[in-house]
């Protein structure tokens, strides 16, 4: 293994080169990975469900905690309209960036949301969804989500030039936020606990200093735990309310 | 970078995140696991667990909605126990004056029968007694004139005699 933290984030080519068209479909360890993940929450959920019991198991009450966390989490940014219309998609969202990024947490493997191609598509798929719903359920009044009202006319042009501005980047932060904290969390991991074999092998007094950069390092490993679930929850909730625009753009 | 996207999916770039050259087979893989997992989630698992939480909260509902009622005529049973105590009890007092009157009554009927039978005997009685009583009276005067002939005849007989005689003559 390199010591380059940059290493970690290589994507390299599983199979041979696959082509549909123009389409480069060649399966690397970013795919594994995805793949992976999606089957094992899938999985996973299917497994937990099985029984449907009244009363339910361990893994049933993961299952259910993990519905009505995410059930709750829609119908506060977008109420029951929103749970109707987009309880799936969000579920799909919150479990898909859940599962990549506890998979990247295994020393060794990948995270898929330390790309910022996945995390992009999905900003933009989120995007794409409030602007698509957003005009067929309102039409025009849809740009109200632009003029808030309660505002004197002399300021209201700068508040709308704002308002537009702020819209169209949510997409770059929502995408930047997710992807920013999952690779700098892994970059910061390598770096630390590669200062763990190079103070070791630099002798003397060193040696000992080495488990500084150990105890920081499993600090560090149980943060990243928490990051990879607030990460998810974080994205999943700002779907939610960028979702909720697309079904009230009245403030 | 720009260079370096003429070699697609090959781990030489400096910084793989903005490789250009990776992003066709990333996109189509998200894309198949993406539609994959949401296809799994909304057809198979969400429903699923939907369905089990309603029928949880239905069983649930029914079972408190049972309780209740099982309260209500738990309650309802109380209430008409204790009314039929109420009644057996008002029925047994009912039934213990009644008793208790007829026995009264009873009792003072015989009481009067009995007084007006010892009346009707002290009467017979205080009758008989006046009877013999007068009788008695009535046997006085003759027996007192026998018992003084008597006296007197043993005593002094030769006065008595013509006395006698002058009285019945006197009183002829």
């Amino acid at each position: 293994m390199s010591n380059d933290p940059i290493h970690q984030f290589h994507i390299n080519p599983i199979s041979p080169p696959i082509h549909f068209g123009a389409i480069d479909a060649t399966f690397t360890n970013a795919s594994l990975f995805m793949v992976a993940g999606v089957a094992v929450a899938s999985g996973f959920m299917a497994w937990a469900m099985r029984p449907q019991a009244l009363v339910p198991g361990r893994a049933q009450s993961v299952a259910e905690i993990t519905y009505g966390f995410v059930h709750g989490m829609v119908r506060d940014a977008a109420g029951d309209e929103g749970v109707k219309r987009f309880f799936p998609f969000v579920f799909t969202v919150f479990m898909f960036v859940f599962a990549a990024n506890m998979i990247g947490m295994f020393p060794y493997w990948f995270a898929p949301t330390g790309q910022i191609i996945i995390t992009a598509s999905m900003a933009l798929m989120v995007f794409a969804t409030v602007l698509i719903v957003g005009f067929a359920k309102n039409g025009f009044k849809f740009l109200k989500l632009f003029v808030p009202s309660g505002v004197p006319w002399y300021i209201l042009w700068f508040v709308v030039i704002i308002e537009i501005i702020s819209f169209f980047s949510r997409p770059l932060s929502h995408a930047i936020r997710l992807w920013a904290n999952v690779f700098a969390g892994h970059l910061l991991l390598k770096v630390i606990a590669s200062f763990v074999p190079m103070m070791a092998a630099a002798g003397g007094m060193l040696v000992l200093g080495s488990v500084i950069p150990l105890f920081m390092t499993v600090a560090i490993y149980a943060l990243e735990f928490l990051v990879a679930f607030l990460q998810a929850y974080v994205f999943a909730m700002l779907t939610c309310i960028y979702l909720n625009d697309a079904l009230h753009p009245g403030h | 970078m720009q260079a370096e996207a003429a070699h697609p999916a090959e781990a030489t770039t400096a910084f793989p995140p903005f490789d250009a050259s990776l992003f066709p087979s990333q996109l189509f893989w998200f894309a198949l696991s993406f539609i994959a997992l949401y296809v799994i989630m909304s057809r198979f698992v969400l429903p699923k667990v939907g369905a089990t939480l309603a029928r949880r909260a239905g069983t649930i509902d029914g079972d408190l909605d049972q309780a209740a009622q099982k309260s209500a005529e738990a309650e309802n049973a109380r209430a008409s126990m204790e009314k039929a105590v109420a009644k057996a009890r008002a029925d047994a007092r009912a039934m213990i004056d009644a008793a208790r009157a007829e026995v009264q009554a009873k009792l003072n009927a015989e009481q009067e029968a009995a007084d007006a039978r010892i009346a009707e005997r002290i009467r017979a009685a205080e009758a008989r007694v006046e009877t013999a009583k007068q009788k008695a009276l009535a046997e006085v005067p003759a027996l007192a004139d026998g018992l003084a002939r008597d006296i007197a005849d043993r005593i002094a007989p030769a006065v008595a005699a013509p006395a006698r005689q002058r009285v019945a003559a006197g009183e002829a």
